[in-house]
């Protein structure tokens, strides 16, 4: 961890000016990632602006029936508020899912949409890796890639992003508000965050000096048919080998709309609209289901240590829909998968 | 015991380190207290040409650096760092010279006053090495693995001799499976996972 200065931004408008007047500064709120990467020697931010007093904490409904979820809002108090166990229990469900109850606490919806791959490589500055400094090189392609991406890599980086949370967000078509200097934008959710291809170093689409200040849900919630299935080397603790977020709008036995995104999987949550739309209209039965999981992994690639993802994900598809199909979610407590 | 097995048993420790109240050797002060920080190696396998740690030195609160060049007189001898349990082969001793053996060994000792100028001191220490090739997979060698010249007995125990003997040779187990009527042999492989916790 190298020396830096530390200081408290009064207001959104404060944030984004002091983060201007510094190109190597860095926004700080929870810390839950952004300390580890400094205590690595990963992020070597001149400065740390805390945003974590800034009145970005609450959970609003807006004016089309949805949500506005403040940037601050711890992840805990977010999993936990009426309005989201209520109208979106998809997302609450993602985020138990992730982490650790002290995690969760400190945890802020900003930071869990910009935390960083947990690469092991990324996280060793003695190996060669692009995201962390472009053109040196991926460790991963040709080394432990246990965790790594099956999807949408490039030759340059196979990471994925770690995150739950932003599963449930992709399927559920969050926007991102983002505030600059060139003034205030909404990022549809799925342009949020980015694919390697050749410039690994960017995992996300905000331009230098943007901060998030909400994350806005529309109104539809899939409150009865949905599930986040989370599997993973270990019961708890853990990041998602393949993780599944799904929601259903059931008429009878029809399917007459569906959500599907996958994570860890990819550098960003995967969603496809040709297997969404392969469910709509369809019965909900498991034929359907597999032509689904068919087309979300057509062009699933594995490596070395990770091609098991492959059928692992192709069968959390299914389980996945199955178990939203019955109305019956993933539990994030009892952890038997039904 | 019976009402323990099968049934989930918070720790001792569980409501104390869930709730914060735990105290972690890290957190224990006092007067004088030195903290230090590790510098490892970063490669598996090789020679230790140079160390600069001239940087880490000039931080203010850095008391000294410690590496395989300043340490202080450390035994040459196996037995002197050997316990009655210990497997074969000759135990490890940081710092004692300037071969590496795996990576992350470690090559210097920063020590300071704060653990946070110990941390920032040693991420200033530049190592050089002369680095030879590894080979870090196991079941890739197992080929060239050499047998154990002679395998130690158990140890003897200091409880009193219950009935029949406390414990029993590799001689007498190999006697035994000569003449078994039947010889089941496995291999299994464990996790390098495990629930014990370090504090």
């Amino acid at each position: 961890m190298i020396n830096f200065h530390y200081a408290r931004a009064t207001d959104v408008a404060d944030a984004v000016r002091q983060i201007a007047a510094d190109p190597r500064a860095k926004f700080i709120a929870g810390g839950t990632n952004l300390i580890d990467l400094l205590k690595e020697d990963v992020e070597r931010p001149s400065r740390l602006i805390d945003i974590s007093r800034l009145p970005l904490k609450s959970v609003e409904e807006t004016a089309e029936g949805g949500l506005r979820i403040g940037a601050l809002v711890p992840n805990s108090d977010l999993a936990y508020h009426p309005l989201i166990t209520q109208r979106h229990p998809m997302l609450a469900s993602a985020i138990l899912a992730g982490a650790s109850a002290q995690l969760r606490n400190m945890a802020t919806t900003d930071g869990n949409l910009l935390q960083r791959t947990r690469c092991y490589y990324f996280y060793d500055t003695a190996t060669p890796c692009n995201k962390r400094e472009p053109g040196s090189g991926c460790s991963a392609i040709a080394g432990l890639n246990r965790m790594h991406a099956i999807l949408g890599a490039s030759e340059a980086c196979i990471a994925t992003h770690p995150s739950d949370m932003c599963v449930a967000l992709a399927a559920l078509d969050a926007t991102v508000h983002v505030a600059g200097p060139a003034g205030a934008r909404g990022i549809a959710f799925s342009d949020f965050h980015r694919l390697p291809e050749n410039t690994p170093q960017c995992d996300t689409n905000l331009q230098p000096n943007e901060i998030i200040t909400a994350v806005e849900l529309p109104a539809r919630g899939f409150t009865v048919n949905y599930s986040y299935l989370k599997i993973r080397d270990r019961l708890s603790y853990a990041f998602a080998l393949v993780s599944v977020a799904t929601g259903l709008e059931l008429e009878g036995d029809t399917i007459k709309e569906a959500r599907l995104a996958l994570g860890g999987v990819a550098h960003k949550p995967w969603r496809d609209p040709s297997a969404e739309a392969a469910l709509r209209g369809q019965a909900a039965n498991q034929s359907t289901f597999t032509r689904a999981a068919d087309l979300m992994l057509r062009d699933a690639k594995g490596f070395e240590h990770n091609a098991f993802k492959i059928d692992l994900a192709h069968r959390a598809i299914i389980r996945a829909l199955t178990q939203a199909s019955r109305g019956t979610p993933q539990s994030q407590s009892n952890k038997k998968i039904r | 015991m019976a009402p323990y097995i099968g049934t989930a048993t918070s720790r001792v420790d569980g409501r104390a380190k869930v709730t914060g109240a735990a105290k972690y050797a890290g957190e224990f002060n006092t007067a004088g207290l030195a903290h230090a920080s590790v510098v490892t190696s970063t490669i598996a396998k090789g020679r230790i040409t140079r160390i600069d740690a001239s940087a880490a030195l000039s931080v203010a609160g850095v008391i000294d650096v410690l590496t395989h060049q300043n340490r202080p007189l450390m035994a040459s001898a196996d037995s002197a760092y050997k316990d009655d349990v210990a497997p074969e082969g000759s135990p490890f001793r940081p710092l004692y010279d300037d071969r590496i053996r795996f990576s992350g060994q470690p090559v210097a000792l920063v020590v300071a006053e704060e653990s946070e100028i110990a941390r920032f001191a040693a991420s200033l220490v530049c190592v050089e090495y002369d680095e030879e090739a590894h080979v870090t997979d196991l079941h890739r060698q197992r080929d060239a693995a050499v047998a154990l010249a002679a395998p130690a007995n158990p140890p003897r125990t200091h409880s009193p001799r219950r009935g029949r003997a406390a414990h029993r040779s590799r001689r007498w187990l190999q006697l035994r499976c000569a003449t078994a009527p039947s010889i089941m042999s496995q291999s299994s492989t464990t996790t390098r996972w495990n629930c014990m916790p370090r504090q």
